[in-house]
């Protein structure tokens, strides 16, 4: 449904996506999973055809982004990273809108609209004006826009960014719901480690490039084991004598990280042979957090964007000043 | 573009003209504003000015607020229709622009759609506007109304492309207002509405023959004092061109602005 070739996206001289290659087969969800400017919104545009590609190609549900852009537009639902919707005219006006553009017949539109719309239980206020809306009924109202036209693909550029835990779990059941009845295909960006799990596949992208793609299962096999994470009161000598048990320690910030395929087993041996004094141990199966730390050696930490985040959030709730001193409302 | 396409886009464009027709209704204070302003111009200068001016030259003939009564109604129209690029640089601001952008549909619509947005929305403002003729004495009959919301019409074309033209330059609302502002002041003053061009410097001329407005508010002119006696003397100094030639000026600097617009507006990131 989405094929990939060598994808490349350069802004003077930085280039934010190096040559990127996937495929994405039909029905399932595709998660591009990596922190804050590793890429995943420029490929996203990219694949809207909102963005031209400066070298590779990409093809979504067979026409090219390049050749073909209006019939990838027309193939595509899209939810932005930031609302698109019109907070001046109601819930049902964005839609109809949506309809017009998209040239769905009128009769149709009526009962495509409502049944969106009930997906994402916004039938009650759909005649209310956007305004009047929480971030999270603004999204589902966006993900129920993004469906009207029966795209065959629906992209989801970090469909939960500024949304509350809450918000966040009920936007997922959504979005599976409507993946299993629609047999949609769903191409999705996230930085946030525990909704990539929900993924079928998911792409890591770290500075521009995918450093792992793999179900998210098999991706944290690939870490090999459980992670234990130590400190001791001599992080230098414990790390030495960790080498001879053959374990493989890494020392980071304070810590020393290995990976054991019997965790439980082999911290209980480590706590008999260690001679310097544990003072703290962590013993967890791996979690993509993981495997973006072994891949890349650093972490995505989720508060990375929390600043950006409760920006947006206010934002989407309205009536604040945002950057530049803009009236955001 | 073939049949289906064209149909296609043709309802794309009336949807997004019908978007803003929607909310045009809905902001009153809109509307009420922008008609506050040229009833100021014509209380203020109309009334103030009148006894300054009255009783000389062509003024003898002819009320001054009846003479800047056409200069308020094109300068009506061009606010109203240039603000129409506001509300594609406000959608840009707000996101809403994306979710036009990437619908399957050309970017010639779009800036057709807004440009059709601008043309009704200054249609309607002067039509309200006309109700005050009466009381200026002025009293314009069916024709001249029909012939005076059609050179309104072509004059907002034109303007109302300036509009799109800027909006696909600029990206935030503040530098629109600021450029905006900084364009109206010398369309207001050097175009005929507010006093006669006939003993002004060259430059002040010069700038005067470029801006659409002088063509737009002569033609007016000529439609609205129809039911008038003026002297020869008054009409050489009060309707400078023939009205064939201000169409024709002001159809040129329509498709020129308009031309202009789209391509911007197509080659737009």
């Amino acid at each position: 449904m989405i094929e990939v070739e060598q994808l490349v996206r350069r802004f003077g001289d930085f280039e934010a996506v190096r040559g990127v290659s996937f495929e994405v087969a039909e029905g399932e969800i595709f998660g591009f999973l990596g922190p804050n400017g590793a890429g995943k919104t420029t490929t996203i545009n990219m694949l809207v055809t909102m963005l031209r590609p400066s070298a590779g190609e990409a093809r979504v549900a067979g026409f090219s982004v390049r050749e073909d852009p209006r019939s990838v537009r027309e193939s595509i639902g899209i939810v932005f990273q930031d609302t698109t919707l019109d907070d001046a005219l109601t819930g049902w006006e964005n839609l109809r809108f949506h309809a017009d553009v998209y040239d769905i017949p009128t009769k149709l539109f009526r009962e495509r609209a409502k049944e969106v719309l009930q997906t994402v239980e916004l039938e009650g206020r759909r005649d209310d004006l956007v305004r009047t809306y929480s971030g999270g009924m603004k999204r589902r109202l966006e993900i129920a826009r993004g469906l009207l036209h029966y795209p065959k693909v629906l992209f989801l550029d970090e469909p939960t960014l500024g949304l509350d835990p809450q918000s966040r779990v009920a936007l997922w059941d959504y979005i599976r719901e409507i993946q299993q009845r629609e047999k949609i295909t769903v191409f999705l960006t996230t930085h946030y480690m525990a909704e990539a799990e929900y993924c079928g596949r998911i792409a890591i992208i770290d500075n521009g490039d995918i450093v792992a793609l793999d179900t998210p299962a098999r991706l944290k096999e690939s870490v090999g084991g459980d992670v234990v994470t130590l400190t001791t009161n001599d992080n230098l000598q414990a790390g030495l004598e960790l080498e001879e048990l053959r374990l493989r320690p890494r020392i980071e910030d304070g810590l020393i990280r290995f990976e054991a395929p019997e965790g439980a087993t082999t911290v209980a041996n480590v706590f008999r042979q260690l001679t310097p004094k544990i003072v703290s141990v962590d013993l967890h199966k791996p979690s993509l957090e993981d495997v973006f730390i072994k891949l890349t050696g650093r972490e995505i930490r989720d508060d990375e964007a929390s600043e950006a985040d409760k920006m947006r959030s206010q934002m989407r709730a309205g009536g604040i000043i945002g950057p530049g001193g803009r009236r955001m409302s | 573009m073939t049949g289906p396409g064209l149909r296609r886009e043709v309802r794309a464009g009336w949807s997004l003209f019908r978007r803003d027709m929607l909310k045009f209704r809905r902001e009153r204070a809109r509307i009420v504003s922008s008609l506050l302003q040229p009833i100021m111009f014509l209380g203020i200068f109309g009334l103030g000015l009148k006894n300054v001016l009255g009783g000389t030259g062509p003024f003898q003939e002819l009320d001054y607020i009846q003479y800047i009564f056409p200069g308020v109604i094109g300068i009506n129209v061009l606010g109203i229709s240039m603000s129409t690029g506001v509300t594609i640089v406000a959608d840009r601001e707000f996101g809403f622009l994306r979710e036009v952008l990437v619908a399957p549909i050309s970017r010639l619509t779009i800036a057709l759609g807004k440009v059709a947005s601008g043309v009704a929305t200054a249609m309607f403002q002067v039509a309200i506007l006309l109700l005050l003729s009466p009381l200026l004495g002025l009293t314009p009959g069916f024709v001249q109304i029909v012939l005076l919301m059609s050179a309104v019409a072509l004059l907002a074309i034109a303007t109302s492309a300036l509009g799109v033209l800027m909006a696909s330059r600029i990206r935030s609302v503040e530098s629109f207002q600021y450029v905006f502002q900084f364009m109206l002041f010398p369309l207001f003053f050097l175009s005929g509405a507010f006093f006669v061009l006939d003993r002004v410097p060259p430059w002040i001329a010069f700038i005067a023959n470029l801006n659409p407005l002088t063509y737009a508010i002569d033609l007016f002119r000529h439609i609205l004092y129809g039911d008038i006696e003026l002297g020869e003397l008054s009409r050489s100094l009060l309707l400078v061109n023939s009205p064939a030639e201000d169409i024709l000026i002001i159809a040129v600097i329509s498709v020129v602005l308009l031309s202009a617009s789209v391509v911007s507006f197509v080659r737009m990131e």
